[in-house]
């Protein structure tokens, strides 16, 4: 302990004595530690927006596509209602199902301005995954969709953060980037009661879905994208199509285990009205799950890898100092052998006085990482980091232990000097 | 009966044929109190016996018996914890280390030895006040004279009570009056210490001052 404390007091004063190449040492060792911090947390990020996705999006989700014969042998199997009533018998423990079909039609607020915006007629049953949104008003229900009401909710771009307002304003200045429906709703309030002719028919708005935050958003981005959702029966109905047909099914069996299971029943259930099946055409959320979680361990992995050679690159340069530190003080080292310093003793003083850079460069480190070096270089406090309260103490450990790795190799030497030839250099 | 016994005394560097050796046998006894200067011209052997003596370094061969016990063959480890408890140094360069102050330069040695925190300050000031520093703890090295940087040096030699004090050339960078002065330091030491004293000196007024005195010559005594 003594020691220890000798260490640390003689690490102390070699570093307030040697300002500059005690400064610029911490430099590097914050800088690798700040670039580590800002990839470690990038990736929790990541893995943390991948689970809650998981959550929000549910593991047994997978979709049935109407599917259109190619050949003279195919069969066309036309989704419809009566297909969706038949595997929801036939699976009553199932957790979500409903009907999917989604079209680009001509919206207009006013009648002055038109513009295409997309749609999706739906059942009740969607809300009950990927649901992040603020409703005002209400939503469709089982009455809307028995009776085809003439009614529709808009979804819009929720409240921005101040990343968000930053990246609207650089995405402003491409307007022409913009759909029409954007474009209309950041000009105009749209309120639950107002009015829109959307094809053929004028519907109510009976409620908005507001979308959350860019980095709050969660949800997992399957298939097509649309502005507006109104009852699936009011969606065939305005586009002269049968009641009945539907573009997909999306069921979600709950846990990822009993989707081979469902996958199974939904297929008997649709050969008994439709006839054999050769190959249902389904899209599995677990597939578009593994594709998305490859990409985000890749994007981690190199994240990682750059925050990795951040801190080599600072362990290298403390290695080198701790070198020269070693040969500047080659006499005193020599003093310390001859009144007594055991070998073991040598090392533990260098290595402490690394640690010590290891642990100052680690504080500074976290606050280059919350800003990020990129960021602080551009000028830019805007964008931060989140971190958790382990993170900086992970950043810490990680650069204390990066800098006793680099400064072995010198402890070592030092400790093998020649006590005697140490005390003749001059 | 000696404390300190050399028998023989041969240090080889280099080998393959091509080496040198800078010790040729040298025999010599040291008692308790004793006071030895060892002289003799630049090469003959005079460091490098010091640094034997001193257990920076191991003998080729020979014997070197302290206090009856064989050290000569000890290895680095060993050597350098009976280097901590018995020996005391004292360079002509004084040695000390510039960032530290006076009682951390002095209480280093007791660091490295393991006493306890308080009784390494009070023997710290203790030892400066002896050689007449006494007040003066927290200044450092580079503030002081050469002839107060010797004190502090012999100060920081005496802090674990060695039984054996070794001094390289301890007046060679001071003048005439203040050599005068820290030989009569090293003679009250030597008394009242009981410690035995090997001095190594070009210095014939140091030389005069010693109980003793060899003469070196190419690795062997003279006299």
């Amino acid at each position: 302990m003594r020691m220890l404390w000798l260490s640390l007091r003689t690490g102390f004063v070699e570093l307030w004595e040697h300002k500059t190449r005690s400064f610029l040492s911490l430099l590097s060792v914050a800088i690798g530690a700040g670039v580590f911090l800002s990839s470690f947390s990038s990736i929790y990020d990541a893995h943390c927006r991948v689970r809650k996705s998981l959550e929000l999006s549910g593991e047994g989700r997978f979709s049935l596509r109407s599917s259109y014969a190619r050949s003279a042998e195919e069969k066309s199997v036309i989704l419809t209602m009566g297909d969706l009533r038949a595997i929801s018998a036939a699976m009553p423990w199932l957790y979500m199902i409903y009907p999917i079909d989604v079209s680009w039609q001509k919206m207009s607020f006013d009648g002055a301005s038109s513009f295409y915006a997309g749609v999706a007629g739906i059942t009740p049953d969607w809300r009950k995954r990927d649901w992040q949104y603020r409703l005002e008003g209400r939503f469709i229900d089982d009455y809307d969709v028995e009776n085809a009401s003439k009614v529709c909710l808009l979804i819009l771009p929720g409240q921005l953060s101040g990343e968000d307002r930053a990246m609207r304003k650089a995405f402003m200045k491409n307007w022409s980037r913009w759909s029409g429906f954007d474009k209309y709703v950041s000009r105009n309030t749209v309120t639950p009661g107002s009015k829109v002719k959307m094809g053929r028919y004028e519907l109510t708005v009976v409620g908005l879905l507001h979308e959350p935050p860019q980095e709050e958003d969660y949800r997992f981005r399957m298939g097509a994208q649309f502005d507006a959702v109104m009852p699936i029966t009011t969606f065939n109905d305005m586009l002269s199509q049968d009641q009945n047909n539907v573009g997909q099914i999306v069921i979600d069996a709950g846990p990822a285990r009993k989707v081979e299971q469902a996958k199974r029943i939904a297929q008997v259930a649709l050969e008994s009205r439709h006839g054999p099946i050769k190959e249902l055409e389904c899209e599995d959320f677990r597939e578009v799950l593994s594709l998305q979680m490859a990409r985000t361990v890749k994007e981690a992995m190199s994240t990682l890898a750059l925050g990795l050679a951040a801190l080599l690159a600072g362990g290298i340069g403390i290695m080198n100092v701790t070198l020269a530190i070693v040969f500047s003080r080659i006499k005193e080292i020599g003093i310390r052998r001859a009144i007594g310093a055991t070998r073991g003793e040598i090392i533990m003083q260098f290595l402490t006085e690394t640690l010590l850079l290891g642990f100052f460069g680690g504080i500074i480190g976290i606050v280059l990482g919350y800003y990020g070096v990129g960021n602080i270089l551009l000028g830019d406090f805007s964008h931060t980091s989140k971190l958790t309260w382990w993170m900086p103490l992970i950043s810490i450990a990680v650069a204390m232990a990066a800098c006793l790795m680099f400064s072995l190799l010198p402890a070592y030497r030092a400790a093998r000097l020649d006590p005697v030839e140490a005390l003749r250099t001059e | 009966m000696s404390f300190l016994s050399c028998e023989n005394l041969v240090k080889h560097y280099g080998g393959g044929g091509g080496g040198f050796a800078a010790l040729r046998g040298l025999s010599f006894e040291l008692s308790p109190s004793e006071m030895l200067a060892v002289t003799g011209p630049s090469g003959c052997g005079k460091s490098t016996l010091l640094n034997i003596v001193g257990l920076l370094d191991a003998p080729t061969s020979g014997r070197y018996l302290l206090d009856g016990r064989d050290v000569g063959a000890l290895d680095d480890y060993r050597r350098t914890l009976l280097r901590r408890t018995d020996i005391g140094f004292i360079f002509q360069s004084f040695h000390l280390l510039p960032n530290f102050s006076l009682l951390d330069n002095v209480s280093l040695p007791m660091l490295y030895a393991g006493l306890p925190s308080r009784e390494i300050k009070a023997r710290g000031m203790e030892l400066l006040a002896s050689v007449g520093l006494g007040g003066q703890e927290r200044k450092k090295p580079p503030q002081l004279s050469g002839g107060e940087r010797q004190r502090v040096a012999v100060a920081r030699a005496l802090a674990n009570r060695p039984r054996l004090l070794l001094a390289d050339e301890p007046t060679g960078n001071l003048d005439s009056r203040t050599s005068a002065d820290i030989m009569a330091l090293l003679r009250g030491v030597c008394q009242r210490s009981g410690a035995a004293m090997l001095i190594v000196t070009h210095d014939p007024e140091v030389a005069r001052k010693a109980d003793r005195n060899i003469k070196m010559r190419d690795g062997r005594a003279e006299n």
